[in-house]
């Protein structure tokens, strides 16, 4: 008996991986291998955005599942990694508009007098509860201050703060040129530096 | 004034050196099971599409041909009915036709008077 041999070429950083599609075990067995090449990268990426570990892993879930649904529209027009950390920024993207979204929202239960517990965030563990306060105090400043950028600087700056990102891929993830990579870093800096310097000028006074 | 800006700028320094210094995750050994059951639960069958993807168009005809011989037959059937429904109509017609004539409800009339004055 003839086997419909559908034969996609993926590739995949470096290497080239062939995923022979000619039954259920083999497809499932390349996904299997392309989540085992990628997911702590993808897990990172999401946790330079989100700050908190259960969340950037719930995202890179999505993200898989995102890869898996739509593999099939890939068109090897860029290479799978950057398709798949382009997937993983969006994703991250979405999920800090929604925690901001919830935030307000929770803000606006706090006026009216309903307690909302809010979410939060996961940190290293530290020595001394006032260490810890403080470290979260600082986590709270930092994701208010990258929440106020723009997307896209927000999403070059964070890049070329995790490891094994060049300009090059970063450009590539957005779809955009080197120049206006280093632009948009450089301009991501300079908003942060001054909106916290005008946070901790507003503490002390 | 600078021993103030110099602390400002500390905090600052501080601040964005938490980007720097976060740790290098490791995925959760249970990563890829839990990824594959979410898969699996979210709309299950999905594992199988690349399989199920070189007979989608084979069951894709097989569907239209069942359905243009169900939806033929049926046709038939209703095109029967309603021939024998015509007929039946047509001679209950003709019946009342031949039947209901003023000559014959007179002595259909008759028929009836006679019976009452026996």
């Amino acid at each position: 008996m003839m086997h419909d041999v559908c034969q996609t070429s993926l590739p995949v950083h470096s290497n080239t991986v062939t995923l022979q599609k000619t039954g259920q075990s083999n497809s499932e067995e390349s996904f299997s291998a392309l989540v085992a090449e990628h997911q702590n990268m993808v897990i990172n990426t999401c946790y330079r955005f989100v700050l908190n570990r259960e969340d950037a892993e719930d995202i890179a879930q999505e993200v898989f599942i995102e890869a898996y649904r739509s593999l099939e529209r890939f068109r090897n027009e860029s290479k799978l990694s950057t398709w798949l950390y382009r997937i993983a920024v969006t994703k991250s993207l979405d999920h800090l508009r929604k925690k901001k979204r919830k935030k307000r929202f929770s803000s606006l239960k706090r006026m009216i007098g309903q307690e909302d517990p809010i979410q939060e965030i996961a940190l290293p563990d530290n020595d001394t509860p006032s260490d810890l306060c403080l470290e979260q105090e600082r986590v709270k400043v930092l994701q208010n201050a990258l929440d106020s950028l723009p997307d896209n600087q927000k999403t070059a700056f964070l890049l070329s703060k995790s490891d094994g990102y060049s300009n090059q891929e970063i450009a590539d993830i957005m779809q955009t040129s080197v120049s206006a990579i280093e632009s948009l870093i450089h301009r991501a800096k300079k908003n942060l530096q001054k909106k916290l310097e005008k946070h901790y000028s507003a503490a002390k006074a | 004034m600078q021993k103030r800006d110099k602390r400002i700028d500390d905090q600052v320094r501080t601040t964005l050196e938490i980007l720097d210094n976060l740790p290098q995750l490791e995925a959760h050994h249970l990563f890829r099971v839990h990824l594959m059951n979410r898969i699996e639960q979210n709309s299950p069958g999905m594992l199988h599409m690349p399989y199920m993807a070189g007979y989608g168009l084979k069951m894709a005809l097989m569907a239209l041909l069942v359905v243009i011989n169900i939806g033929t037959a049926f046709l038939f059937m209703q095109s029967g009915n309603d021939s024998a429904m015509i007929s039946e109509n047509d001679m209950l017609e003709r019946l009342n036709n031949e039947y209901s004539s003023p000559a014959l409800s007179y002595y259909l009339d008759e028929t009836q008077e006679d019976a009452a004055l026996e």
